[in-house]
């Protein structure tokens, strides 16, 4: 996986400040649905440590993205009132990076088509848990108290806020991951990712490593779930249905696997689709397919790899 | 001296296959031991079954006189046994630096220092430089792995095994698909590997199995059929009839 270069962070780091300025010219929907792609963005990042970054390819990240949000509701049922985000966010993260733990225990025993099988069947297990029981609070979805920010903020000023904490969030989580993927950590999941085979016979912990990193794309899933609850005050079982998983997919495989900035650009993208589609046609999946398809077709390396 | 590896009645099955039966060889530091044999003799099966790859179905394995008959191929690296692939088996996408980086990685970072910087860790750095210098690839540790000539392929499969400074090496056809020009640095660099590692080598070269070996093991259908110094082999009216064939005497 390529961690981009010094001018490919500040160009990153640009379209982050246009990002960052649009509480100054866009409207309080544009807004919203601003923080939709930083949220899409984050949860595609987190995914992309297993895929670009050690070549697993997991059905089950929606599950923790689902559970990140749960978290949220859970803890403000428990509490009898809205949780702090000090409290919650780190909850979100404990939680669902715990449940990747227990899940990639199992999951990792198997590989290939093998491994995305159990993940698939992990993941709907977590689905039907807050589908079918009374822990989730219903089939259709609850709404939520979101958690308390360190200042009140008026329900005007929401959209703005919202936006600026998500994309702190998410520039914070691909710094972490910008750095972390140029530690031996990193570079031992990358030789993983190359040569699983090899690196056994080398003497790495292939397994451990294997683990360590569902576990802690697992947690930062559950930030990314837990950021969704915090934005749109709403948790639903959908949020965990493997299809959120392969959604993710999508925006990796169309941002590029190749490069750990892809998935942003990947969510940006279909995020974007997703809303023009429906200006061209009302069969708006038709036209997301025919432009993911070109996409993978044309672009060997996703949209990071068309600078190249 | 006494044997750093040690295998006693080593036996692997695969159904009805026997592809190792009853072998059991010492390894020594300073001695160069090779295994050779007509193609399915087993050779490269008992070299999976002394780097752990393979469980052996039946025998034990001792390294530094502690048993690791039990241990898989990751542990037995770290335990000191390092060994080398028939096809050359490496990250292809990768430097080749940065390849036996990662492999010196493996055994010289202990799982507390993985989250410094990889290019602040010096001693695999260290480590790898040092090796590349040895197997005379210290001019190509930039160049990507896969673009390598097969001839130093062969010598990255070396440099790799070697990385993890092991006491044991193992290598499976280090020649493998090479050309004469490849021969004479290889073998020389083998007899120079043998003076401070205890050398498994199976080799169908065999010139350079007689030129470079102290020991010689010669396996037939699983089984060991002679062993002793390459003289012995040579005048061995069994191995002659079972092997060699008459033009090598």
């Amino acid at each position: 996986m390529i961690v981009a270069s010094g001018r490919g962070n500040l160009l990153l780091a640009l379209a982050g400040l246009v990002v960052a300025s649009m509480p100054l010219w866009a409207s309080a929907y544009h807004l919203q649905l601003a923080s939709t792609a930083l949220i899409a963005a984050m949860f595609a990042l987190s995914l992309q440590l297993l895929i670009g970054g050690v070549g697993l390819v997991s059905l089950a990240h929606a599950g923790f993205f689902g559970l990140g949000a749960y978290t949220v509701y859970l803890l403000g049922q428990t509490l009898g009132a809205a949780p702090s985000v000090l409290l919650s966010l780190p909850v979100a993260a404990l939680t669902a990076g715990a449940a990747a733990l227990a899940i990639g225990a199992l999951a990792l025993r198997t590989t290939g088509f093998f491994f995305l099988m159990t993940t698939l069947a992990f993941g709907q297990m977590l689905f039907f848990l807050f589908h079918d029981t009374p822990l989730g609070g219903g089939l259709d979805g609850v709404f939520i108290q979101r958690p308390d920010l360190l200042w009140p903020v008026s329900k005007a000023a929401r959209p703005a806020v919202f936006l600026l904490l998500n994309l702190s969030v998410l520039a914070a989580m691909y710094a972490g991951l910008w750095a972390l993927m140029r530690t031996l950590f990193g570079h031992a999941l990358l030789g993983i990712r190359a040569n699983e085979h090899r690196m056994r016979a080398m003497g790495h912990e292939v397994k451990r490593l294997k683990l360590a990193a569902f576990v802690l794309a697992g947690a930062l899933a559950g930030v990314a779930g837990h950021m969704a609850a915090l934005t749109d005050a709403f948790v639903s079982p959908d949020l965990l249905g493997w299809h959120r998983s392969a959604e993710a997919l999508l925006m990796v495989l169309l941002g590029g696997i190749g490069a750990l900035h892809g998935p942003i650009l990947g969510a940006f993208a279909l995020t974007l689709l997703e809303e023009l589609g429906p200006l061209i046609t009302e069969r708006q999946r038709l036209v997301e397919g025919a432009v993911i398809l070109a996409a993978v077709l044309l672009l060997r390396n996703g949209l990071a790899g068309m600078r190249r | 001296m006494t044997a750093v590896l040690e295998a006693k009645g080593l036996f692997r099955r695969f159904g009805g296959l026997l592809a190792v039966a009853d072998v059991s060889l010492e390894l020594r530091v300073g001695e160069l031991h090779a295994v050779i044999g007509p193609n399915g003799a087993g050779k490269s099966t008992l070299v999976n079954l002394l780097a752990g790859e393979l469980p052996p179905t039946e025998g034990q394995i001792w390294l530094n006189g502690a048993d690791v008959t039990g241990l898989n191929a990751s542990r037995r690296a770290n335990a000191g046994i390092g060994r080398t692939f028939q096809r050359t088996n490496a990250m292809r996408d990768m430097t080749v630096l940065e390849n036996v980086r990662l492999a010196a990685q493996a055994v010289l970072v202990p799982g507390r220092r993985l989250l410094r910087r990889a290019d602040h860790e010096m001693p695999p750095i260290t480590a790898a430089l040092e090796v590349l210098r040895r197997v005379g690839l210290d001019p190509l540790g930039g160049q990507i792995a896969g673009k390598l000539s097969h001839g130093q392929q062969r010598q990255l499969e070396i440099a790799i095994a070697l990385a993890g400074q092991p006491r044991v090496l193992l290598l499976d056809e280090p020649l493998a698909g090479s050309g004469a020009e490849d021969a004479g640095p290889i073998a020389s660099l083998m007899r120079d590997l043998a003076r401070e590692h205890a050398v498994l080598l199976v080799e169908h070269d065999m010139d350079v199995v007689f030129a470079v070996a102290d020991l010689i093991t010669v396996m037939v259908d699983g089984r060991v059929l002679a062993h002793g110094a390459p003289a012995e082999i040579r005048a061995s009216a069994s191995v002659r009839d079972a092997y060699l064939g008459h033009g090598v005497a």
